[in-house]
């Protein structure tokens, strides 16, 4: 794996992942924030929560239906990122939200080696990182560095 | 509260109004302590791999886990009181690792507003809040530093219209 990693070069497809963020998840990432209390309610009158968790406010709100916090989804590119590096550290995580990612749909997180610095005990790799919606829409994309110690 | 020219207005845009007095201003928002359970629990629920730890190496908490810590409400201090705002949604999000964190580390986390402007485009005009998050550790040290962009619909005062004045 060790190999894999360092050998990694510009080009180089991160391994697509596939992500289904459903209420139930997203609820369990609030919950480890202390974004919801442990009762699974949400804490006083925060405007713009209920999207999260409310089926009708989401739509009041004018989405189709719940919709995930958009921090949410650079979790999937960092699992993606991850799970293909698993002894890289990120040191950096730039990603822009362009449009809202639905609860219940399927999503590809996945990206491209862009660039790659070689350091006497290191390798810096510069990564685009994206999520996919089935129509080939990209809700949310970005940047990623990456450094890989050399064993 | 004062008003504010946008940064970048043109005339179609509107001026935006909100508290001025916490821009540019370090505002302590809490106190996170990594606790195993919580760095596993994440772990679990985004099918990140386990690290494999040698004798006395100390586990790593998952970048983007700080990503989770400053969800809206938590990372604000005093309140931006943006006149007019509407829906707001997190337009992006910029993490940085200064140090590695790890489990067990408590950190201290503040807010930073760094600036409120407004565009104005065929579906009308958005204002956008941009935050600075800090993680420091308890010596003080800069761990980690996010940019976090609001964007919201439809805020502020009208632009003035053919001479007609700007109340």
């Amino acid at each position: 794996m060790t190999d894999i990693q360092v050998h990694a070069d510009i080009g180089d497809e991160v391994p697509p992942i596939e992500w289904t963020p459903d209420t139930s998840w997203v609820k369990d990432m609030m919950a480890l924030s202390g974004w919801l209390n442990d009762n699974d309610a949400e804490r006083g009158s925060m405007n713009g929560l209920s999207r999260f968790t409310d089926e009708e406010t989401a739509r009041s709100e004018g989405f189709n239906s719940m919709i995930v916090p958009g921090n949410l989804g650079m979790t999937a590119m960092e699992t993606a990122l991850q799970r293909w590096l698993p002894n890289g550290r990120i040191e950096k995580l730039d990603c822009v939200f362009r449009m809202p990612v639905n609860q219940g749909e399927t999503y590809t997180a996945t990206g491209v080696v862009t660039d790659r610095h070689d350091e006497p005990d290191r390798v810096i790799l510069e990564i685009d990182v994206y999520l996919l919606r089935a129509d080939n829409q990209r809700p949310q994309g970005g940047t990623a560095v990456v450094t890989i110690a050399r064993g | 509260m004062t008003t504010s020219d946008a940064a970048g207005a043109d005339a179609a845009t509107p001026q935006i109004t909100f508290n001025e007095a916490i821009l540019h201003v370090e505002q302590m928002t809490g106190v996170i302590e990594l606790t195993q359970e919580m760095v596993d629990r994440y772990i679990e629920l985004t099918g990140i791999p386990k690290p494999e730890l040698g004798d006395g190496e100390r586990q790593e908490a998952p970048m983007a886990m700080l990503n989770v810590f400053f969800t809206r409400n938590q990372e604000r201090g005093a309140d931006v009181n943006l006149e007019g705002a509407t829906v707001g949604l997190n337009a992006g999000r910029a993490i940085e690792l200064h140090a590695p964190i790890y489990v067990g580390d408590r950190l201290n986390r503040y807010a930073v507003l760094q600036d409120v402007y407004s565009k104005t485009g065929r579906s009308g005009t958005m204002a956008f809040e941009v935050w600075e998050i800090l993680f420091r550790n308890d010596a003080g040290e800069l761990v980690a530093r996010a940019r976090d962009s609001m964007v919201y619909r439809a805020p502020g005062v009208p632009p003035a219209r053919n001479g007609e004045a700007q109340s």
